[in-house]
């Protein structure tokens, strides 16, 4: 007799019976599929942390293209904001403490007016993770930080090249000292498996050639030195290619192998578009194509994913589970609030999401490894200790003062206001009924924020 | 028989407190016409508080001075002060006079503030010159605040009746104007109370209260005792101890044991005597350019018990060293407390969650200190007279600085045996240092290196961190780079110092121009009498404490965009404010003399 699960029909996957030239087509509002605030602020969500009513406004009143275009568009030069948020990166960096860095990033997650530079970085330090538990030189995290905020958007084979060279990884895989006499393989070993292709595409033999292409590279007094005496400068024979001797030319190398757009492409899209399930190789062969015929360039494949018809389409709105940092900035900037960013740090940090401490060269697994038992409670707990915390000013006052302005003058319309500005998806009436019951009496500030706090315990407040 | 008209107001926005006022009644000679505040209360009265006329406070040349000041001037343009004083400015148009002004007219013969027990209600009362002046002060009130009531921007009024007398009431409080006296309380059954001991008379009044005319008593000897140095009292307060621990409120403080080792070192002493004293009393005094608020207690030796000898010393009669003081003086302590004892009676002190720490901390130290039993050998070495110094530091302008530059403090004690124990801290110091840089290397932090030197008969052991040109330490340095700690010994005298400059300078101090300065300043203090020990000494200066918040500007700025989650504008405009502060004050101190009675004294100095 077989088990339960495989009595069980198999479930069929979603995006088997999609069409790739129509899930990578652009997407354009029409009459029945209307560019407003609900399809601005899916877009919010997924291109940033999410945004405030005001925001979800004026992105509608713009347009659809006009609000891609701001997404990616550079930085604003001497953008006050981001002068200021360097000058305090700087001062952070010079009392020399990473927490206290984690705390500046979240604050930069909230208000940078780029979100989406903020978003891939988060992606790229997930990618490329680095801890400063094995790593506490502020300076040096700090430095990896801005090399991923640098290449966020750009060409994916300069920031590999870069993070080849960046003291904090070389250190982090104990590859500050790799001498020719015993290559170090760690550092080879995660190019191929994490950082470019996956498992299944290299062999034991290409690994142990490759670290001999990484020997000489160095780390002396927190910066990247090749050391001649110290490197193999003999031919290695690596993916078929008898020809490599230095290290920038096995990157090189290793960047041209199939496998590696591929490998980033899955990534993106299981970051911007669904967690589960694994969508078949011919829905990804376009972006694929993308990404090589943009020679490894990501802004484009990213662009084509985030004006998609598949982004776009009901099926993947709620479809990612948010991570506590998009659950905690997300409701800060749906509220219009600021807060406590050194507590926001170490409230994160509980939920699994230390930034700047990922749990393991692998990074954060995302998706439903964010859900369990004890985070379930563990967030709403984040997002009512948020709402709490004497610091919390909601658009510079307090929630009932920000309530008042959005026009909730009772708590059905508070409600109604906190859904439509901090959920993907609306929970179903009968849940929304049983706080409205429970809720009915409460008045005030408190009541706000507790209804908050009973919002957040929903399963919808989870998703993104 | 005449008809008088009271009236009853209910305050709103405006004022702290909502009225409900009586009116319209006959009314004749009653027993509580020439009352003092103190017949009218119950004797149920927990705490009292008697205040200067208004008037009297805000023609101070202190108030004045403060006014004036550059500072405070700065603060009025605060937007925050701003938009607060535009509400004000509106009010006071419809009040058709400044609301200071209405207080002092409402106040002149002093006000009042009490608690009561059994109604746990809070009541203030005010005494006008005459009925006349109240009465036009309430009308103005009452027409403001039945315009607010209307228009929905105050709280709804509700009349009634008690006795015949009509009032007014919101849910935030009642008030009422028996002739020149305006009442004010948060609750009605207190009002009532104290409008029966207006029209009835009361036997048993907080008047009538032992504790009381003794707390008087104790406040005025202390003010005539200043008749010819200093100035008359402007409040003074009273508080009934001996009742407040009847009714069980706050039982911890008076009862059970410490739960904090810090707190019990600092005010253990204090918690021995609000165990057993009567009464507390305090008084409020102002100078052309200072302040004091004391409290003042009676005290006999035997309220502190063996356990808390530590505290106030054999009979109570340990007494605190003159201060020390730096060129640059942020903070300077002097306390009379016996560690080695505390620790020692830590079992009766403590609860047990305390003891088990001590315990385990106790078995970690001993092995720290090369198997001397702590409490015994290593506090034990040290008197029982500790001083602390805290004062800013400069750094060489032509190096590296420290990110954030924290002051530099030191320790200094008298050794009970030099001989023995100069050698024994001598290699405990080593060791430690040698302990800092294993640990400190294996977390990447840079090394100290041990030096000793001997200079004018001190004995100094340091330790320094050094800028070495080949390391990675550059502008600006680690925060360790505050530190060199330094050993010194001075005949008896022990001077632990978290930098050797600090050392070196206390070292050169003159011990016998100090014990001088205490002794006049004992003499100058005037709050209990002149036997009286200084068991604790506490000076915080303001000069040297700005120009350290200066030096840490941007790290505090970035410390509040990040906790506060303020733009770099706000930050900076809190800092802002917290330079005013220091700009307006000059000087902190807090002093407690033990002798019949206890007296804890807290001064704050303002600028020139």
């Amino acid at each position: 007799m077989g088990s339960y699960d495989n009595e069980r029909p198999p479930q069929k996957n979603l995006f088997d019976e999609i069409d790739p030239q129509w899930a990578w087509s652009q997407w354009s509002p029409s009459g029945d599929d209307p560019w407003n605030r609900q399809r601005a602020a899916h877009l919010h969500r997924r291109a940033g942390f999410g945004a405030s009513k005001a925001d979800l406004d004026n992105s509608v009143a713009k347009g659809f293209e006009a609000t891609i275009e701001q997404f990616f568009a550079a930085p604003p030069e001497n953008d006050p904001l981001m002068r200021e948020s360097e000058q305090l990166a700087r001062t952070i960096v010079a009392a020399r403490d990473p927490k206290q860095l984690a705390s500046w990033w979240l604050r930069w997650m909230r208000f940078a007016p780029r979100p989406l530079i903020e978003k891939m970085t988060l992606f790229w330090h997930g990618h490329f993770a680095t801890s400063a538990d094995k790593v506490p030189d502020c300076e040096l995290m700090y430095q990896q930080n801005q090399l991923l905020r640098n290449h966020a958007l750009g060409d994916f084979a300069k920031l590999a090249h870069g993070i080849a060279k960046d003291p904090a990884m070389l250190l982090y895989l104990d590859s500050a000292y790799n001498r020719k006499a015993h290559p170090n393989e760690n550092f080879a070993r995660e190019l191929v498996e994490l950082f470019c292709m996956g498992e299944g595409n290299y062999t034991e033999k290409d690994v142990q050639e490759l670290a001999r292409c990484f020997t000489g590279w160095e780390i002396r007094r927190n910066r990247f030195r090749f050391n001649p005496y110290q490197h193999d400068d003999g031919l290695k024979s690596i993916f078929g290619s008898n020809a490599i001797r230095s290290g920038e030319e096995a990157i090189d190398l290793v960047l041209q192998q199939p496998a590696v757009p591929r490998f980033l492409v899955a990534k993106l899209f299981k970051f911007f578009v669904a967690d589960e399930p694994a969508p078949p190789p011919e829905l990804l062969e376009p972006l694929t194509k993308r990404l090589i015929d943009d020679r490894l360039n990501v802004k484009g494949v990213v662009e084509q994913i985030i004006m998609s018809r598949l982004m776009f389409d009901p099926r993947i709105i709620g479809r990612k589970i948010r991570s506590p940092i998009e659950l905690a900035i997300g409701t800060l900037k749906a509220l219009e609030a600021t807060t406590n960013f050194r507590f926001l740090a170490d409230s994160i940090q509980l939920l699994g999401q230390n930034v700047f401490y990922p749990p393991s060269v692998k990074g954060w697994d995302g998706g439903r490894a964010w859900i369990n038992s004890s985070t379930m409670v563990g967030r709403a707990n984040l997002v009512y200790a948020l709402m709490q915390n004497e610091a919390t000013r909601f658009a510079g006052g307090s929630l009932e003062d920000w309530a008042r302005k959005q026009g909730a003058s009772d708590v059905a319309s508070f409600i109604d206001v906190v859904v439509s500005q901090c959920m993907a998806v609306a929970p179903p009436n009968a849940g929304l009924e049983n706080i409205l019951r429970q809720a009915k009496d409460w008045r005030g500030n408190a009541a706000w924020t507790k209804i908050i706090g009973v919002l957040a315990a929903l399963p919808e407040m989870q998703l993104g | 028989m005449r008809i008088r008209t009271s009236s009853v107001f209910v305050c709103s926005g405006i004022w702290l407190l909502t009225f409900v006022t009586c009116f319209g009644r006959a009314m004749g000679q009653v027993p509580g016409m020439d009352s003092k505040a103190a017949e009218l209360l119950p004797d149920t009265t927990i705490a009292y508080v008697e205040m200067a006329p208004l008037s009297q406070v805000m023609d101070h040349p202190l108030v004045k001075h403060v006014m004036s000041s550059k500072p405070y001037k700065t603060l009025l343009r605060n937007p925050e002060v701003v938009k607060a004083r535009g509400g004000l400015t509106l009010a006071e148009f419809a009040l058709g006079d400044k609301v200071t002004s209405l207080l002092a007219k409402a106040s002149e013969r002093g006000s009042y503030l009490a608690v009561d027990a059994e109604t746990q209600g809070v009541v203030m009362l005010m005494h006008a010159q005459d009925e006349a002046t109240l009465n036009d002060v309430v009308t103005r009130v009452m027409n403001l605040a039945r315009q607010q009531a209307n228009n929905g921007s105050g709280p709804a009024l509700k009349e009634g009746e008690y006795r015949s007398w009509k009032y007014v009431q919101s849910d935030q409080g009642v008030a009422a104007v028996m002739r020149d006296w305006l009442l004010l309380s948060n609750k009605a059954e207190l009002a009532k109370k104290i409008v029966d001991a207006y029209l009835d008379g009361r036997e048993a009044n907080l008047q009538g209260n032992p504790r009381f005319t003794e707390a008087n008593a104790l406040v005025q000897n202390a003010s005539a005792s200043r008749t010819h140095q200093g100035p008359k009292h402007l409040a003074w307060a009273f508080i009934d101890i001996e009742t407040v621990r009847r009714l069980g409120v706050a039982p911890q403080a008076f009862t059970g044991k410490a739960d904090n080792p810090a707190a019990e070192l600092l005010f253990g002493g204090l918690l021995a005597i609000l165990k057993q004293t009567p009464f507390l009393s305090s008084e409020w005094t102002m100078s052309e350019r200072s302040f004091s608020l004391s409290w003042l207690s009676p005290h006999d030796p035997s309220w502190a018990g063996a356990e808390r000898e530590f505290f106030f010393g054999p009979n109570g009669e340990g007494e605190a060293k003159p201060l020390f003081t730096t060129s640059q003086p942020i903070l300077s302590a002097s306390i009379y407390r016996n560690i080695s004892e505390m620790w020692l009676r830590a079992g009766d002190l403590f609860n047990q969650e305390v003891n088990d720490q001590i315990s385990q901390a106790e078995s970690g130290l001993t092995t720290l200190f090369s198997g001397r039993d702590f409490g015994e050998d290593i506090l034990g070495a040290i008197g029982p007279e500790l001083r602390l110094v805290v004062g800013k530091q400069d750094f060489d302008d032509s190096g590296p600085h420290p990110a954030v530059r924290l002051p530099q403090f030191a320790i200094v004690a008298q050794l009970r045996d030099p001989k023995t124990m100069q050698k024994e801290l001598r290699r405990i110091f080593q060791s430690l240092i040698g302990f800092l840089n294993v640990v400190g290397a294996m977390n990447g932090q840079p090394p100290l290196d041990l030096d000793s030197e001997k200079e004018s008969g001190v004995t100094y052991t340091m330790a320094t961190y050094a800028v070495d040109a080949d390391a990675s330490y550059t502008d600006p340095l680690p925060i360790q780079f505050n530190f060199s700690p330094c050993l010194g010994f001075k005949d008896d005298m022990v001077i632990l110092s978290s930098t050797v400059g600090l050392a070196k300078e206390l070292a050169a101090a003159d011990l016998s121009a100090l014990d001088h300065q205490q002794h006049a300043s004992a003499q100058s203090s005037g709050v209990v009498a002149d036997q009286a020990k200084k068991n604790t000494i506490l000076e915080v200066h303001s000069a040297a404490l700005k120009a350290v918040l200066l030096e840490n500007r941007q790290q505090i700025i970035a410390g509040n965009m990040i906790s506060k989650g303020q733009t770099e504008e706000q930050a900076d405009q809190e800092f802002q404010s917290l330079l005013l502060i220091a700009d307006l004050l000059k000087k902190v101190a807090i002093v407690l003399n033990v002798g019949s009675e206890v007296a804890l004294q807290l001064t704050v100095e303002v600028q020139d």
